[in-house]
């Protein structure tokens, strides 16, 4: 009778410990938390300087966005592991995306220089709107679901992100906006490339 | 009687029609579809969004073609009942085809932010 539960019991110790040591130890963080000044992705945005930088805003639940993120991916990310082209991913909460959907949305992305932030308030897209001009007439339209490139001369100063030198969307609001191209990845990935090739010269970031 | 069959068919293929095209239309906008059929899945449906009118167009003209089976001239149903009834069906289907059409369609015009 005392064995089984000495085996028990040993077993339940067992649990605890494994799930102890799993809690002291963190997962790989996929992605980083954006607090509304937005310091994080601006430092690691101006680090780059001299670099192609792409800058999607998303949210991680929404099948369009993720085609977007899935259609880049297939048209440039997954083929290039240029280490002048970084790419930043802000995830916000638009149509009831949360942190735990980021993850998964991640592994759309094949290149090891995406990074992904997670703005809970969703105040980035609101801002960035504001930056790029984004409105149908008179109306606000929300900056999400939005592909942007950024030359190597962008610096991000303040708060707010600076213009982009292109911006796609798969936004219906901003459909008569003809500076706003509706997102085309072999278009967006083109625009890339042609930025990349005006960095010959530059120098190239030697991997650690 | 082959007639009534047909309209029939064609009726229950537009609601089809139209529900495919709804639910094309709001897995594109909604976080469901991630939940459901994961990130790949919800990725192909995406993918499949350029499908949402034809399956409006298809389910116009089914509804075109019960209409016009129910309400043929000797159609070889002798019965008024029957009649009837068919044609209740085939004006059923269209009004629930057409609200179905009509909701596919708002998601492709409204992002709701």
């Amino acid at each position: 009778m005392r064995k089984p539960i000495a085996v028990l019991m040993s077993g339940a110790v067992l649990v605890w410990a494994v799930s102890t040591a799993n809690a002291d130890t963190p997962a790989t963080p996929s992605h980083t938390r954006l607090d509304d000044s937005f310091a994080q992705l601006r430092d690691d945005f101006n680090a780059k300087r001299g670099h192609v930088r792409l800058l999607f805003v998303v949210d991680s639940s929404c099948p369009m966005c993720l085609k977007g993120l899935a259609d880049i991916d297939e048209a440039l990310l997954a083929g290039t592991d240029d280490p002048r082209l970084d790419t930043f991913v802000v995830h916000v909460p638009v149509i009831g995306g949360g942190e735990e959907h980021i993850a998964p949305a991640a592994t759309l992305a094949h290149n090891d220089r995406v990074r992904h932030y997670w703005n809970a308030s969703g105040e980035f897209g609101g801002r960035l709107s504001a930056v790029a001009g984004l409105s149908s007439g008179d109306d606000f339209v929300y900056a999400w679901d939005v592909w942007l490139i950024y030359g190597p001369d962008a610096t991000w100063e303040g708060r707010d992100p600076p213009k982009p030198e292109v911006l796609m969307h798969q936004l219906p609001e901003l459909r008569s906006r003809s500076e706003f191209p509706r997102l085309d990845a072999d278009e967006f990935a083109r625009e890339v490339r042609q930025r990349l090739d005006g960095l010959a010269d530059a120098p190239v970031e030697k991997s650690p | 009687m082959r007639e009534r069959s047909r309209a029939w068919s064609a009726a229950g293929g537009a609601v089809g029609m139209g529900g495919a095209a709804a639910f094309l239309g709001a897995c594109c906008v909604s976080p469901l579809a991630v939940t459901l059929f994961g990130v790949s899945g919800a990725v192909t449906i995406a993918r499949l969004a350029w499908l949402q009118p034809w399956f409006v167009l298809v389910a116009a003209m089914s509804i075109a073609f019960a209409f016009r089976w129910a309400y043929r001239e000797g159609s070889g149903v002798c019965d008024p009942a029957t009649n009837r009834r068919t044609r209740r069906i085939v004006w059923v289907a269209a009004i629930i085809a057409t609200l179905l059409a009509v909701a596919s369609f708002v998601p492709v015009y409204y992002s709701f932010v």
